[in-house]
């Protein structure tokens, strides 16, 4: 099932299927080694649509909500 | 033998010990932090090994040769236009994949790389396996196992970067972008080749991988070219959509292709960093952790340094009192009310400062301040702030300078402009006297709550101020949030320590220089003309405050506040310190506390001292942030402009509470 970065819930995991956006939206998130295939397991969202971890790698990082939206992850 | 010099870079991405390596290389103290973003400027030290003059450049992290924010773009332009002798690439050895990327660009651009492999203790503890021979042979890069924080493995590297430049230009493994994209870059490089300038400065596959990419800063370079045109017209032909996307992928083919053979069990399981984060990177405990955490810094701020104040003030007190033993005359009035009422109002808050920043660095180190700028992104989404202008606002408590420093890491302007204007109000450690001074004596027990509501009024200032300026001047939505959170680390006693000396050497140095020459002009204007009665209206310093009272009388400040206020701006310290040489007059055993709590004979009340307290707090930053503002943000209309914000917003606001505070009857 495909669903976003933003949807999905506290401990799920699934692989990266798309990213839409602009290159340099894109690019950052290649270059933090975010990107088609990889497996991501969402960490911890914040309240009101704040920012969410997503752990890729063994590694954290935090994205903003519309960001996590524009990621599309096969669960 | 004769010397030769040769310049090493270190790069790397952010938060893999490039710093602490250059501090072991180098034997200097940069400051260090487990958050992504410490280093924002390039950091030059010199170490002679082997009959060698090195240069050691560390540069702030950078994930790719593709750069955003200005500390990016400081790594970028160090590696691609001054070309070091040779890179040496810090690679977290715990995070292999990603780290890898930035050497396939490295190796790319035909730099000479020396990789360090850090952290291998903590790869080892998890139960990485890494063949490093194997690695070093795929890639063709000689690769040397360190852990920075112990210092092993320096030698080892600078051995290997020496060797790696004796080597002379070598050919380099290149990773390949399939039959079509080579054809394209075969092409470009062919074409870039006629611009002798060009293609003599950067190696022509480079740059035709870049031009590929739409990389903004290497289509710059081309302006001007002999060849702009015939590469412009290709570009034109080429379909460039996706092309970078294509290249990334390739890249990180081939570093999955090489890390199987290489590394075992290299993905890693739910850590103790994951337990952690569950709690405090929680939704709904976040931020009450985050709050509870700050108040108790401030709560342990004040009340551990008490008796460490105490004694300071005994030592004072008793010179104080050799001193008035001495007699009348210039000398005993100089150092009895000058040095020690100056120098020693402000000495006496060392160890608040010393607490302050252990508590800060403790902070830093154990990686939760990458997690508090997450907590706090959406609150500061809707504020108008960017997620990443929170480390900088923290830092401020500390001091405003190196807060200032660090917005080079937010990559949007406009978000990065804000953040400056706002940080200052962020209460600095050099305001912290003033506030313990006066809450102390006319707030007794309610100190703590005074002083807490100060900083929360600075906070709220920013916040107001941020939402202001991105209403007005900076119209937008600040720009979309990613950060890497850094692992937990234990922060050791040591390092810890070591931050906290630092600082404290600094306020020691500061009250040594700067503070030290303030009130000796200060008492200078005090004493003279000769004959008149010391710290009175009619000394030149009375003069002058006589002048200038008028226009600080609606805030309830007499002519010595509107002095001490005026000299504060070399250092916020010195408000105190000139308070200390004006009401110190008269009796030398008298510490600036006792001369100014009989609100009768110094006139200051309750209110005067609230109003004094939000003055200083918010108005104009000292000097040296001036000067900080001025170079970050390259414009004098944007540092006067804050100096002018800052000081209106400080009158109005003292006022304010100056006459709200007297209307209940706390005006004497």
């Amino acid at each position: 099932m495909e669903k976003t970065l933003a949807t999905m819930i506290q401990g799920e995991s699934g692989t990266i299927s798309r990213m839409e956006g602009g290159d340099e939206f894109k690019r950052k998130l290649r270059n933090i080694g975010i990107r088609e295939g990889k497996l991501v397991t969402l960490v911890t969202k914040q309240y009101f649509g704040g920012p969410i971890v997503l752990k890729v790698d063994g590694r954290d990082t935090s994205i903003g909500r519309g960001m996590a939206r524009r990621i599309y992850v096969d669960v | 033998m004769m010397k030769d010099k040769m310049t090493i870079a270190l790069a790397g991405n952010p938060n893999v010990g490039k710093t602490t390596i250059f501090n072991n290389l180098t034997g200097t103290r940069q400051h260090v932090g487990n958050w992504p973003g410490v280093t924002v400027e390039k950091k030059v030290g010199t170490k002679t090994y082997k009959n060698r003059e090195l240069e050691i450049v560390d540069l702030p992290g950078t994930y790719s040769l593709t750069a955003y924010s200005i500390d990016e773009v400081v790594a970028r332009d160090y590696i691609v236009e001054e070309k070091p002798d040779v890179v040496i690439h810090i690679v977290d050895a715990t995070n292999l994949e990603r780290n890898l990327y930035l050497t396939t660009q490295l190796m790319e651009h035909g730099a000479k790389v020396v990789i360090a492999l850090n952290m291998m203790d903590m790869a080892r503890e998890r139960g990485d396996q890494i063949d490093i021979d194997k690695l070093s042979s795929l890639l063709e890069i000689p690769i040397v196992e360190t852990v920075g924080c112990d210092g092993i493995g320096m030698d080892e590297l600078l051995d290997e970067a020496l060797e790696e430049v004796n080597k002379g230009p070598h050919h380099h493994h290149v990773v390949g972008y399939g039959k079509d994209v080579e054809r394209y870059i075969g092409e470009l490089a062919i074409i870039i080749q006629k611009d002798e300038v060009l293609a003599k400065k950067y190696p022509s596959r480079w740059v035709a991988i870049k031009l590929l990419e739409n990389d903004e800063e290497v289509l710059k370079k081309l302006k001007g070219s002999p060849a702009e045109k015939e590469i412009r017209k290709k570009l034109k032909a080429i379909d460039t959509d996706e092309m970078e996307a294509h290249m990334a992928d390739k890249r990180y083919e081939a570093i999955g292709s090489i890390l199987p053979q290489t590394c075992s069990i290299c993905v890693p399981k739910m850590n103790v960093s994951d337990m952690i984060d569950k709690v405090v990177t929680n939704k709904y405990l976040g931020i009450p952790i985050f709050l509870a955490m700050m108040w108790g810094a401030f709560e342990i701020t004040f009340t551990f340094a008490v008796p460490f104040m105490e004694i300071i003030d005994m030592i004072f007190g008793g010179l104080a009192g050799v001193i008035s033993g001495m007699g009348n005359g210039w000398l005993p009035s100089l150092l009895g009310d000058g040095i020690i009422g100056g120098v020693g109002s402000v000495l006496i808050f060392l160890p608040n400062i010393l607490i302050l920043f252990w508590i800060l660095a403790l902070l830093e180190d154990s990686g939760y301040l990458a997690r508090a700028a997450f907590i706090m992104d959406k609150l500061m989404y809707n504020l108008g702030l960017h997620g990443k202008s929170f480390i900088p606002m923290l830092m401020g408590f500390g001091c405003t300078v190196p807060a200032i420093m660090a917005t080079r890491s937010i990559e949007d302007n406009k978000d990065r402009m804000i953040t400056i204007m706002v940080a200052p109000f962020m209460s600095c450690g050099a305001r912290l006297p003033v506030y313990v001074i006066l809450a102390g004596i006319f707030f007794g027990g309610a100190a703590g709550s005074v002083i807490f509501s100060l900083y929360a009024l600075g906070i709220l200032v920013a916040i107001l101020s941020a939402v202001l300026l991105r209403k007005t001047l900076f119209k937008g939505k600040p720009a979309p949030f990613i950060m890497e959170l850094p692992p937990y680390r234990v922060p050791t006693l040591k390092t810890s320590l070591i931050h906290m000396w630092e600082r404290g050497q600094m306020y020691l140095k500061k009250a040594g220089t700067i503070i030290f020459l303030g009130v000796i002009i200060i008492w200078v204007l005090a004493y003279f003309p000769s004959g008149v009665e010391y710290g009175s209206e009619d000394s030149y310093i009375g003069m002058m405050g006589k002048v200038i009272a008028p226009i600080f009388a609606p805030l309830g400040f007499d002519w010595r506040i509107a002095v001490a206020l005026i000299f504060g701006f070399v250092a916020k310290e010195i408000v105190i310190g000139a308070m200390g040489v004006l009401y110190g007059a008269g009796d030398n055993e008298e510490l600036l506390s006792d001369a100014i709590s009989d609100s009768s004979s110094s006139g200051i009340y309750p209110a005067h001292a609230l109003s004094l307290m939000v003055f200083t707090l918010l108005y104009m930053p000292c000097i040296a942030v001036v000067g900080v503002i001025k170079k970050e943000t390259g414009s004098w209309k944007w540092t006067l402009f804050a100096v002018l914000y800052s000081t209106g917003l400080a009158y109005i606001a003292a006022f304010i509470v100056f006459r709200i505070a007297s209307a209940m009857g706390y005006g004497g």
